[in-house]
């Protein structure tokens, strides 16, 4: 079970890395010391919160899974919503997000949950985690299909399904 | 014989005839026949008003008292703090988190609320609590830091514990329009020692009296004829319990003989438990404001800011000693008075057994302990609440949130809050300070919420926090001025231009359908002729911009922002270019939300999910969003605003190139002063001006954003991403000439047609790695 959760930990590191991590600069993760610069008068800013959360929010997950996998898919969205409050320009969680609103139905917001991962995703271009791109393009098609829109989907699904490796 | 006898006796008395009576003898007995009659009616008519009277005490008593019992305000909660290692959070931070909450500092850690520290960790007995997602039982966490950020989380097996969850501050209630607030207690949560020690204090005979107790009265009429004053009542604590349930405090005889004759009903109705727990909940402890403390739940959280059940023995008696004159012995105005009657019910306690001698001792030493934080006992932040009312106002109805009992979970986040009220308050005095400006004539409103999901994390409705009052984040309506520019700019963009493309900036005048002349000017005055399109908004020009909305049409513009805003403008006029367009704070943010998000269009939401008071879910208020900006839109939108901190009229923040982009607005004669700015996290609106509508003299600049750099000193910036280098062109900055650092004062900005722009003379452009590897697969 350790074992497993560390190889689920890692390919979550190396997802989230890619995606959150390698384009941002330094600066995300400790503001630098000149950004209290200013003044004599008032204290020096308190550091921006860094983006290093990925266990913790990877923990959450990983109960957000588990409450999917025994369909209780509101409870899941909870939690994914959690995680989201914790690092909200992480794409991965909004695709979770959209298939957990995909299991309640909930049409619109599992398509505006794939279209926030995608332009997240877009906003985070880089080619290393072209496959993670792909990924929200993919969940956008999915929720197109279960909309009726199959044609888009499987052009979509065409497009990107390489490409996600 | 005697047979014979028996006969004749019979036959005699057959025989014998009534004497007459005389006259007075007739009156006489006709007179008792009648008062025996009257009697026996009166008695008649007594027993059934009495009867009648009972009745009606007794149905009072079980509409009223029943259904009293369960009038529960809903509490209201702020965002739960989400604890993991490699969060930005030192340990002093976490003590101040811990002490908001309410927990103590001890040595030893054997109950929930309390926390010991050493120097590099603390170490914290969590309190248990029920979460809409599930229940966090009580547990004990050693939290580590190491240089200003949290390193480390274990329980204590030395277990690695990846993610905790605090428990979140309670931060208000929707009470009735009576006032009384409370926080109800069950009959298991309350605590022995303050069940036992009102009995010893307020009524020992509670336990075997049915009401009302005779030796109570005499004794109390003893003591007050040797003292020659009213120094004890005779009352019961079911008779406290019905004064204070039903009946006013005038001291009449009517009014003593009905509390008695309800007294009786209500033990006759109800067992001696529910009566104390009653008790508990309804007595009056103090008042705040409008707002009147009642019960030892909120009476706890009120005086020490934490649950009853971590009162110790001191604390307890504090509270069992305010009963008796909540406004006497106040222990915030009259501390010694308050302490001396403490200490007198503490000699109770141990006379009677209930504490041992080492407790009485310790207890006596104690101080009052009372805790006077501005918000005790929660109602920290009525302009945050009154967004939470109107938010819940569209699902429930004035008396659900009165008195089911509801919990509500909002978006609040505290540290957040007190920072920005802070700023505000602070920074409007410095300004008045330094301009010369009469004291306490500017007003402010401030907004923060989380960039990509629209939650409200903070809202300052003035400039004086905790002060129920005219909410002007909400409800201040003022022109938007420069502030509503970039919706042009973005409008442009979707219509396929270019921020490189030029704009003319000259003298313009329109005639209005009223006939008026309508002529803008730009704030210095001056015209500048043709100039690209980032910097009639960096430089926020307003003859550039009008120019712009006339070429693009002002109906383009205006659908743009209905698109934005989910609303239509009310200004259909071309004045609504320059921000003649009264919005308030919040519609403020709700618009700048749609660039601080990447272009995603949410509702400002201050509620997570509701609860019933069983804990069951009522309500999820999930994120909702719908996409409204294209990427490349936004991208070379969210670049210009960048720009206009860097290099235009946000220049003058200390943040201004540390990754912040936003912007300022002024309206006509310095009234209203705007900024409206985000960071990779937080979306923030203030605004400053006078509430009779009279100038300011400030800018955009020298007021708002000034309140904004306050703000961002406290709560910190995290920077926006850059995009990549790749996508960007180096730009002069005045000309909008494809240039290079080498030979010109450059801008990186987003330029979708980099063909057709001129490049700077002198200048050699060489094209990146990336440019190039792209102009093999386009046309470029």
């Amino acid at each position: 079970m350790k074992l497993y959760r560390s190889m689920c930990l890692t390919a979550w590191l190396c997802i989230t890395a890619a995606c959150t991590s390698a384009p941002q600069p330094p600066a995300t993760t400790e503001v630098p010391a000149s950004v209290g610069a200013p003044t004599s008068e008032t204290p020096a800013p308190k550091p921006a919160a860094p983006k290093t959360q990925i266990s913790a929010t990877f923990a959450l997950l990983s109960q957000a899974d588990s409450a999917l996998n025994a369909e209780q898919p509101k409870r899941a969205i909870l939690l994914l919503e959690r995680a989201v409050r914790i690092e909200p320009r992480n794409f991965e969680l909004w695709i979770r997000l959209s298939r957990a609103h995909l299991a309640t139905h909930n049409l619109v917001a599992a398509k505006q949950h794939a279209r926030k991962a995608i332009a997240l995703a877009d906003a985070n271009a880089s080619s290393a985690i072209e496959g993670a791109r792909a990924k929200a393009w993919l969940q956008y098609a999915e929720v197109l299909e279960y909309a009726g829109q199959e044609s888009e989907a499987a052009s979509l699904r065409q497009r990107y399904r390489k490409r996600r490796g | 014989m005697a047979v014979q006898n028996r006969k004749k006796t019979r036959a005699g008395r057959g025989k014998r005839r009534p004497k007459r009576q005389g006259f007075w003898a007739r009156v006489r007995t006709a007179l008792l026949r009648l008062i025996w009659r009257s009697v026996l009616w009166l008695g008649l008519a007594g027993v059934l008003l009495l009867a009648g009277y009972a009745y009606y005490i007794d149905r009072t008593i079980s509409k009223t008292f029943e259904g009293r019992r369960w009038s529960v305000p809903a509490q209201v909660y702020a965002q739960p703090l989400e604890v993991f290692a490699g969060l930005a959070l030192s340990k002093g931070q976490f003590i101040g988190e811990l002490n908001r909450l309410g927990y103590r500092q001890t040595a030893k850690l054997n109950s929930p609320g309390t926390y010991r520290q050493d120097d590099s960790s603390v170490t914290a007995h969590l309190r248990s609590f029920r979460f809409i997602d599930g229940f966090r039982p009580a547990q004990t966490l050693r939290f580590t830091f190491n240089r200003g950020s949290l390193s480390e989380i274990a329980n204590l097996g030395s277990e690695e514990i990846v993610l905790v969850r605090m428990d979140p501050a309670k931060i208000g209630s929707f009470f009735p329009s009576h006032g009384e607030d409370r926080i109800v207690l069950r009959p298991d949560e309350v605590p022995p020692l303050l069940a036992e020690g009102l009995k010893a204090i307020e009524d020992r005979s509670f336990d075997d009296h049915s009401g009302f107790s005779i030796s109570g009265i005499l004794r109390a009429l003893i003591v007050n004829f040797r003292a020659g004053a009213a120094r004890q009542g005779g009352s019961t604590l079911t008779q406290q319990l019905v004064k204070s349930y039903f009946l006013s405090n005038e001291r009449t005889l009517q009014r003593k003989l009905r509390e008695l004759a309800m007294a009786v009903i209500l033990e006759l109705r109800f067992d001696k438990e529910d009566l104390l727990t009653a008790y508990i909940n309804e007595i009056f402890l103090g008042q705040n404001g409008a707002r009147a403390i009642h019960g030892f739940g909120l009476g706890a959280q009120f005086y020490f800011n934490k649950p009853i059940n971590e009162l110790d023995e001191a604390e307890i008696a504090t509270l069992i000693s305010i009963i008796r004159g909540p406004s006497y012995y106040n222990p915030f105005r009259h501390p010694e008075r308050a302490l001396t009657r403490r200490n007198r019910i503490l000699d109770t306690f141990y006379s009677d057994g209930l504490i041992n001698a080492a407790k009485h001792r310790q207890a006596k030493a104690k101080t009052l302990g009372v805790v006077n934080t501005a918000g005790r006992g929660g109602a920290y932040y009525p302009a945050f609440m009154d967004l939470v009312r109107i938010e819940l106002s569209q699902r429930y109805s004035n008396a659900d949130l009165r008195s089911q009992g509801l919990q509500i979970f909002t978006t609040l986040d505290p540290r957040l809050q007190e920072n920005t009220q802070q700023a505000i308050t602070q920074s409007l005095s410095d300004i008045e300070r330094d301009r010369k400006l009469p004291a306490n004539g500017l007003q402010a409103a401030g907004v923060v919420a989380d960039s990509q999901t629209g939650e409200v994390l903070a809202l300052v409705g003035g400039r004086q926090g905790r002060v129920d009052g005219f909410n002007r984040a909400l409800n201040a309506q003022r022109s938007v001025g420069s502030v509503i520019k970039p919706v042009i700019v973005l409008t442009a963009l979707s219509q396929g231009m270019d921020l490189t493309d030029k704009i003319t900036d000259q003298s313009i005048t329109v005639q209005q359908p009223s006939g008026d002349i309508w002529a803008p000017k730009n704030f210095d005055g001056k015209t500048y002729g043709e100039v690209p399109m980032y910097l009639a908004l960096t430089r926020s020009l307003n003859l550039a911009m009008v120019d712009l909305g006339q070429q693009i049409g002002i109906d383009k513009i205006q659908a743009q922002f209905a698109a934005l805003t989910d609303r239509r403008p009310n200004n259909r006029y071309p004045s609504f270019l320059l921000g003649a367009e009264a919005m308030s704070p919040l519609q403020t943010l709700e618009l700048y939300g749609n660039f601080a998000s990447g272009g995603f269009h949410t509702r400002p939401k201050a509620v997570i999910a509701v609860l019933d008071e069983n804990g069951t879910a009522l309500s999820h208020h999930a994120f909702e969003m719908r996409q409204t900006i294209q990427m490349p839109e936004i991208a070379a939108l969210n670049r210009s605003l960048e720009l206009v901190m860097r290099r235009g009229t946000g220049r003058s923040s200390p943040f201004s190139k540390l990754g912040v982009a936003g912007k300022t607005g002024t309206t006509n004669n310095n009234r209203d002063s705007w900024f409206a700015g985000f960071d990779n996290s937080h979306l923030s609106v203030v605004w400053v001006g006078r509430d009779d509508n009279k100038s300011t003299g400030l800018t955009g600049s020298s007021g708002a954003l000034r309140v904004w750099n306050a703000m961002a000193r406290r709560n910190g910036v995290d920077p926006i991403v850059p995009p990549l280098s790749e996508d960007l062109l180096a730009i002069e900055y005045t000309s909008g000439a494809r240039a290079n650092a080498r030979c010109a004062d450059v801008v990186m900005l987003p330029v979708r047609a980099p063909q057709s722009l001129p490049i700077k003379s002198g200048c050699k452009i060489k094209r990146s790695l990336g440019q190039r590897l792209k102009s093999i697969f386009t046309d470029e």
